[in-house]
């Protein structure tokens, strides 16, 4: 006869520790119900102390080991899937789940590359606009430090670990940004507004981005989540980092106006302004 | 499609033998008896894995890379591919492992993922021809319906079950020429 679990503790520990809301919660909990007895108390135990228990041990997995990768909904799942299918679950286990996300960047190389011939991922290009922001206005007027994905001597910090960037700007105060970098033939179909202004609307109210068009041409998309940025900061909008054609400085200003009537940027209470390049407000002065 | 198409498709893909005569190739570059000699030698031991890593890649027709760490990936990670830097991390435990083919089975499971992004990114191109395009759509699908933290769909993965495929048919290979190679002594031995 089968009996009735009560997943009523897991259920309320997945909602309010394990990254769930109370939907996913529920259907976690229903199916973690249909497991086998041991990996049902394992679920029972973390539910009511929060800590993940060394048992029980299945193909030498227990859910301690488990929980150093995955969610605590997902170990009580790779439990279950280690006893249906050990062979399988067992070794794509030892692997990095990161490794799809690894493969996925081939899709988005090919997906954002212009010019077939060009290599909007290669170590020489990043490298490139690395060595432009290093010798730009950007790191002195910042303060700040600048990294690269795959260039020697642009390691990554560990703040960043896990971001998918080309590069990364470290504004210090633990704001990070990261940089999308895109080639100088991509220009004109960003600042046509679509690109950026599609961006915007599918990252709303997740991220807040700055744009900055670099010297030389380049540009770049600098985002940073909102929650890191810690209260009381101010952000502001750099037209020093924007490059010397007048054309493009209109454009970027423009742009951002428009991002920022849609969605105000407002942090620490103060509502952030993008700012006119200084030979144009000269210009409109006189 | 139907029954027969896919048997035909699947047919014209890069089968075990493929990845067995990459483990070939392997064990022809670091056979099973400098491994062992090896033992309790630490950076001979990583000489050895940075040459089953440079094989795997050459017999894939990768670019060869020295981005490889060994390092400590906690209790239960073997590999994994650095988000950050791209470069490919390896559990160093697993070179004081007797057996080879612990750190040769993840070596090449890393290096397929490797494979199989620039085959995405059309850097690579499939060996499969036609057939090859279908298993390119098919990890496309998978990627695009993958979501991150999912146990099962991550485990059965069109991306992450030809992965495995492809580690464990190396992994043959390279205890098949190993057999090979001892049989060949034992008769030579036998014939003097």
């Amino acid at each position: 006869m089968a009996v009735r679990r009560d997943v009523s503790d897991l259920v309320e520990r997945l909602a309010r520790t394990g990254g769930l809301d109370g939907l996913q919660a529920l259907n976690v909990g229903f199916q973690v119900a249909e497991a086998d007895e041991d990996i049902w108390r394992a679920a029972q135990q973390w539910a009511r102390t929060g800590r993940m228990p060394d048992a029980p041990r299945i193909e030498g997995w227990t859910p301690q080991a488990l929980a150093h990768t995955w969610k605590p909904a997902e170990v009580f799942s790779a439990l279950m899937l280690l006893r249906k299918d050990p062979v399988a679950a067992s070794d794509a286990l030892a692997h990095s789940p990161h490794d799809l996300e690894w493969v996925r960047r081939g899709l988005q190389q090919q997906e954002s590359a212009t010019d077939p011939q060009e290599d909007l991922d290669s170590a020489q290009s990043v490298a490139k606009l690395a060595a432009v922001l290093t010798e730009s206005p950007i790191e002195p007027y910042l303060g700040a430090k600048v990294y690269a994905r795959n260039v020697p001597g642009y390691e990554a910090p560990p703040s960043v670990a896990g971001r998918q960037s080309d590069l990364y700007v470290d504004l210090g105060r633990g704001i990070v940004a990261a940089f999308e970098v895109k080639q100088p033939e991509d220009l004109e179909g960003w600042f046509q507004g679509k690109r950026a202004a599609d961006f915007w609307q599918q990252r709303k109210g997740k991220r807040a981005h700055l744009y900055f068009v670099m010297p030389h041409g380049w540009t770049g998309r600098a985002a940073f989540p909102r929650e890191d940025i810690p209260e009381g900061t101010e952000v502001t909008f750099l037209p020093d980092t924007i490059g010397n054609d007048p054309v493009l400085q209109i454009h970027f200003v423009r742009e951002l106006s428009e991002i920022m009537k849609r969605d105000p940027f407002v942090i620490g209470g103060k509502r952030a302004r993008p700012t006119a390049p200084a030979w144009y407000r000269r210009r409109r002065r006189s | 499609m139907g029954g027969d198409e896919w048997t035909r498709g699947a047919a014209e893909l890069p089968g075990l033998e493929d990845f067995v005569l990459v483990g070939a190739r392997v064990a022809a570059e670091v056979p099973q008896t400098a491994w062992s000699q090896a033992r309790g030698d630490p950076e001979e031991r990583e000489r050895l894995a940075r040459m089953m890593h440079a094989a795997v890649r050459e017999a894939w027709g990768l670019p060869l890379s020295d981005a490889l760490e060994f390092q400590d990936l906690g209790p239960t990670l073997r590999g994994a591919f650095s988000l950050t830097d791209g470069s490919l991390r390896i559990a160093e435990w697993l070179l004081d492992r007797d057996d080879p083919s612990d750190v040769l089975q993840t070596l090449a499971h890393e290096n397929r993922h490797d494979m199989q992004r620039l085959m995405l990114a059309g850097r690579l191109s499939h060996p499969g021809g036609v057939a090859g395009q279908r298993e390119l759509d098919l990890w496309k699908r998978g990627l695009a319906e993958y979501r991150p933290g999912e146990v099962e769909g991550y485990v059965y993965n069109p991306v992450e079950t030809d992965a495995r495929a492809a580690a464990s048919g190396v992994v043959t290979g390279y205890w098949r020429a190993t057999a090979e190679c001892l049989a060949q002594a034992s008769e030579s031995d036998e014939e003097e």
